[in-house]
């Protein structure tokens, strides 16, 4: 991608994001915005570089990275594995609907503290918490996305004898994909949110136990450089999403001929 | 090679009778093109053909006799599938039989030299025009090396001019091949241009509303429709 085409492309978000931290570095030294409950972004900027010691990165953000990453790779598996089950079989669609319905709606994170009831506090539950929370979107998307295969192409596969595994592998895999994708990308927002709730309910680690921590002796610029820091997770790992869904369809399907 | 006798289908979804007392023969190595207006049930007559309506789609009263298990379908539109390249495309058939890679990719190129596609193995279908993604839709379908080959209004997305091109291609295709071929088509210069034999199919060439799904076997009816489209 040249300069031009990123610019034509993301200029404007770029630039907003820009005029809104200067806006607000600007307010915070003139006195207009309340320092105290939302810092200044030179102070949160300069919190975010300090705070790189070992004893941060070993007690609360590398557990919290393992955590989201164990979560995150559970609830793909577990998302892709049922999605295809439930929009392969209709009598296992028609089983499982009700509660997948259920979960989808329902913020599982209230059940939080039963969790720890049952499980204890632990690197298992919160991983339990993500998953749960997570793999509901990946699932229903990749459901949708089996449901939603071409039939002309099923029809082709069909006219070749195709069958079985073979057609799972060479239609049904590469027309779901899109949509398994999309359902990752929503499942990763409430991974985070499902990791920080965790960490707030009780951990005495991870970047979830820091916020609790900042929040309650009102460290303002070292809680917001830690919601920075979730924000730059965010960021990674879409852009791993990206990259891998680029390589795999999405230069494919762009069509260059004209 | 084809013979059908008194066919007659009816879609349970709709409970619609969409074809009825149908009968003809191909013989072998005969290219005959069905010839009827839309909505007359030609591609619902290739599709009972190639067997791809289910006993839970249809229900079909009559014979068809096939002399062969050998067969492959060139659809109206191309099909391909978007994230495998022109070769792998084209070696759809074959790799759902379970053949050889090895010989699978080397047949797969030969034939895609055959159709001149042979500098675009590696394009995927976004990549590559509409002519040439039917001739890979074409390829594909030859590749399983098909005793009886069905084609569903291949050409009707093209261009004039790219279209006679690939009807002189697919001709000279077919007979090195001695395939022999049914294609449906609205259009009778293409029927005229690939076709030994047309059969009509359809009320509005004959105006008997009530034998509208008759087939009309020989050329009696094409003289008609010649002369209606001058």
């Amino acid at each position: 991608m040249t300069i031009k085409t990123f610019l034509k492309k993301y200029g404007l978000s770029v630039l907003s994001v820009i005029i809104f931290i200067f806006l607000w570095e600007v307010g915070s030294r003139l006195g207009i915005l309340p320092v105290d409950y939302i810092g200044t972004p030179s102070k949160i900027f300069f919190e975010f570089t300090h705070m790189w010691t070992p004893d941060f990165v070993n007690t609360y953000f590398l557990p919290s990275i393992e955590e989201l990453f164990i979560g995150l790779a559970i609830s793909i598996a577990v998302g892709t594995v049922f999605g295809f089950l439930i929009g392969i079989n209709s009598t296992v669609r028609q089983i499982f609907k009700p509660f997948f319905f259920a979960i989808n709606t329902v913020p599982v994170m209230v059940f939080f503290p039963l969790f720890i009831i049952a499980f204890g506090i632990s690197l298992q539950t919160v991983i339990i918490a993500i998953v749960v929370t997570c793999a509901a979107p990946i699932m229903i998307n990749v459901a949708e996305g089996v449901a939603n295969t071409d039939p002309l192409l099923l029809g082709m596969a069909k006219s070749f004898n195709a069958k079985g595994f073979f057609v799972f592998k060479e239609v049904l895999l590469g027309s779901t994909l899109p949509y398994l994708f999309a359902g990752i990308k929503s499942g990763v927002g409430r991974a985070i949110i499902a990791l920080i709730i965790a960490e707030l309910y009780g951990l005495n680690k991870g970047i979830g136990y820091l916020i609790s921590f900042y929040g309650s002796g009102l460290h303002t610029d070292k809680l917001m450089a830690i919601v920075l820091l979730i924000l730059l997770l965010n960021c990674i790992i879409f852009s791993m999403i990206w990259l891998i869904e680029r390589n795999l369809y999405e230069e494919k399907r762009i069509s260059n001929f004209s | 090679m084809l013979r059908i006798e008194n066919l007659s289908l009816k879609y349970k979804a709709t409970n619609q009778k969409v074809l009825d007392g149908i009968c003809f023969n191909v013989a072998k190595g005969e290219v005959v093109a069905i010839l009827g207006a839309s909505g007359f049930g030609k591609t619902t007559l290739l599709n009972t053909i190639a067997g791809l309506l289910g006993p839970n789609e249809v229900i079909t009263e009559g014979t068809i006799e096939i002399k062969t298990d050998k067969i492959a379908t060139v659809f109206q539109e191309p099909r391909l599938l978007p994230w495998r390249t022109v070769l792998k495309n084209v070696t759809f058939g074959l790799d759902a039989k379970g053949a050889d890679p090895e010989i699978t990719v080397k047949s797969g190129r030969k034939i895609l030299k055959e159709v001149g596609l042979d500098k675009f193995e590696g394009y995927y279908p976004s990549q590559i025009s509409i002519g040439m993604k039917q001739r890979v839709n074409f390829a594909r379908a030859l590749l399983v090396n098909p005793d009886l080959l069905l084609m569903d209004e291949p050409f009707s997305a093209l261009d004039p001019d790219t279209k006679k091109n690939i009807i002189t291609e697919f001709k000279k295709n077919i007979k090195i091949r001695n395939l022999t071929t049914i294609f449906v088509t609205h259009e009778v210069s293409e029927a005229r241009l690939l076709a030994d034999r047309i059969i009509t199919l359809g009320a509005s060439f004959t105006g008997d509303i009530k034998n509208k799904n008759k087939i009309n076997n020989g050329s009696e009816h094409f003289d008609h429709i010649v002369e209606l489209e001058g």
